[in-house]
């Protein structure tokens, strides 16, 4: 699909900007959010390429504005209602009030 | 300078995504589709045993061992898998050797693909629309914010991992480093030289 | 499961379409579905550098629509041939494209 990701050529992201001394993580939740990720894809419901149609799939102003993590977060939330394992009412409730504001583009 | 203050734009998420997250796993642990002590497993895992060391000793000996760097360009999976590093983001490998005339970088364009068995987990910048956007169009320009200049006749190589092969730079061993062994060549050899964005440290 | 991986090559009965050398141009498609063709190659000419064998294609794979494994091949592009005349000297551009997304030039 000709999604957010597909970002070969395209302009207007800046410069790179790596960061000395770059530590593995940004934040506790980034290393949750990975081994979730990763504890998830082996229970083996879908494949690699089905988790990365998922991130791909979604909305490019989320895309964009998310870091990676977030993007892996919200694109396994998807897979999981997708696949019945969690439902949407369980993900509301278990984040409660802080539901994320609708994305903007130019909210970076 | 890039360096100096890296202003992490994506930070105001970072309440809401704590939240998010410990609910989400909350969740997956009260299912019993997840064991938090697998996670932390995970975690422990690309803390402490896997990461750009692995590459690191992959190239030193590439660079003191005639036959393994031949073993290495002919069949990097199975070369690397003989020094212990194998598994995920790492099951098709293949080592891509800078030369005088060629200067090779890898990119995903599409996502993050990034070869985790011999580097870990990739930074941010190698996951960031600018340098998956840019790399591929610019990479002179892209490798000049990284500090690295090429010479004009350089050939530029720019890897697209738009597959399950697995990209490692080799870089050329640094002058002045005769006679050192593959230990002390492996701490001259950066993560950044094995994605191609920088060159090996050279010896002080 | 992270120290074994989840290896994706498969064997194919097939005969491969190209070989080393062969000049081929990436198709021009716009599929809704998951695929690993970039935008930015799509409708241009590269020369195959290797072939490696069957791979399970992600375009059905991604859909549960079966690992239909296809032969994949490490395609060359010149920098001039993917951006034009005002290229960077020197660009070289290489992708790991399935045969389906190629035709012979």
């Amino acid at each position: 699909m000709n999604g957010p990701h597909d970002l070969g050529g395209q302009m207007g992201f800046g410069p790179v900007a790596p960061e000395q001394d770059e530590p593995q993580y940004h934040a506790a939740w980034e290393a949750r959010a990975m081994g979730v990720t990763l504890a998830c894809g082996a229970l083996g419901c879908w494949p690699l390429d089905e988790g990365r149609f998922a991130r791909e799939s979604l909305h490019p102003a989320i895309y964009y504005n998310a870091t990676y993590y977030e993007i892996w977060i919200r694109a396994l939330e998807s897979l999981l209602v997708k696949y019945g394992l969690v439902s949407a009412g369980e993900l509301a409730s278990g984040r409660g009030r802080s539901r994320p504001r609708a994305p903007s583009a130019t909210d970076a | 300078m890039p360096h100096d203050h890296h202003d992490h734009e994506h930070d105001n998420h970072l309440d809401p995504m704590d939240a998010r997250v410990r609910a989400l796993e909350t969740i997956l642990t009260r299912k019993g589709l997840i064991d938090p002590a697998a996670v932390d497993a995970i975690i422990d895992t690309y803390a402490h045993k896997v990461g750009p060391q692995n590459g690191a000793a992959v190239v030193a000996r590439a660079w003191t061992d005639p036959d393994f760097a031949d073993w290495l360009r002919r069949d990097a999976t199975a070369a690397i898998a003989a020094m212990g590093f194998t598994g995920r983001q790492g099951e098709h490998m293949q080592a891509v050797f800078n030369t005088p005339d060629q200067h090779n970088v890898i990119v995903c364009t599409l996502c993050s693909c990034y070869p985790w068995t011999v580097l870990g987990l990739p930074p941010v910048w190698y996951k960031s629309p600018a340098y998956r956007s840019r790399v591929v169009l610019e990479p002179r320009a892209v490798l000049a914010e990284f500090g690295l200049e090429l010479p004009t006749d350089t050939k530029v190589r720019v890897w697209d991992s738009t597959a399950e092969l697995r990209y490692l730079v080799v870089p050329m061993r640094p002058e002045g480093t005769e006679g050192m062994g593959p230990e002390a060549l492996a701490a001259l050899v950066t993560r950044e030289s094995m994605v191609g964005t920088g060159l090996p440290r050279v010896p002080a | 499961m992270l120290a074994r991986g989840t290896p994706t090559d498969r064997p194919v009965a097939t005969r491969p379409r190209f070989a080393p050398g062969d000049r081929v141009r990436a198709i021009n498609a716009t599929p809704h579905h998951h695929t690993r063709l970039p935008r930015y190659l799509r409708g241009h000419t590269g020369t195959v550098e290797a072939e490696h064998g069957g791979f399970v294609l992600p375009d059905t794979n991604a859909h549960g629509q079966g690992e239909h494994p296809g032969r994949l091949y490490t395609v060359v592009f010149d920098g001039a041939e993917v951006w034009g005349a005002g290229a960077e000297p020197g660009l070289i551009i290489s992708a790991d494209l399935w045969e389906g997304y190629l035709d012979h030039a």
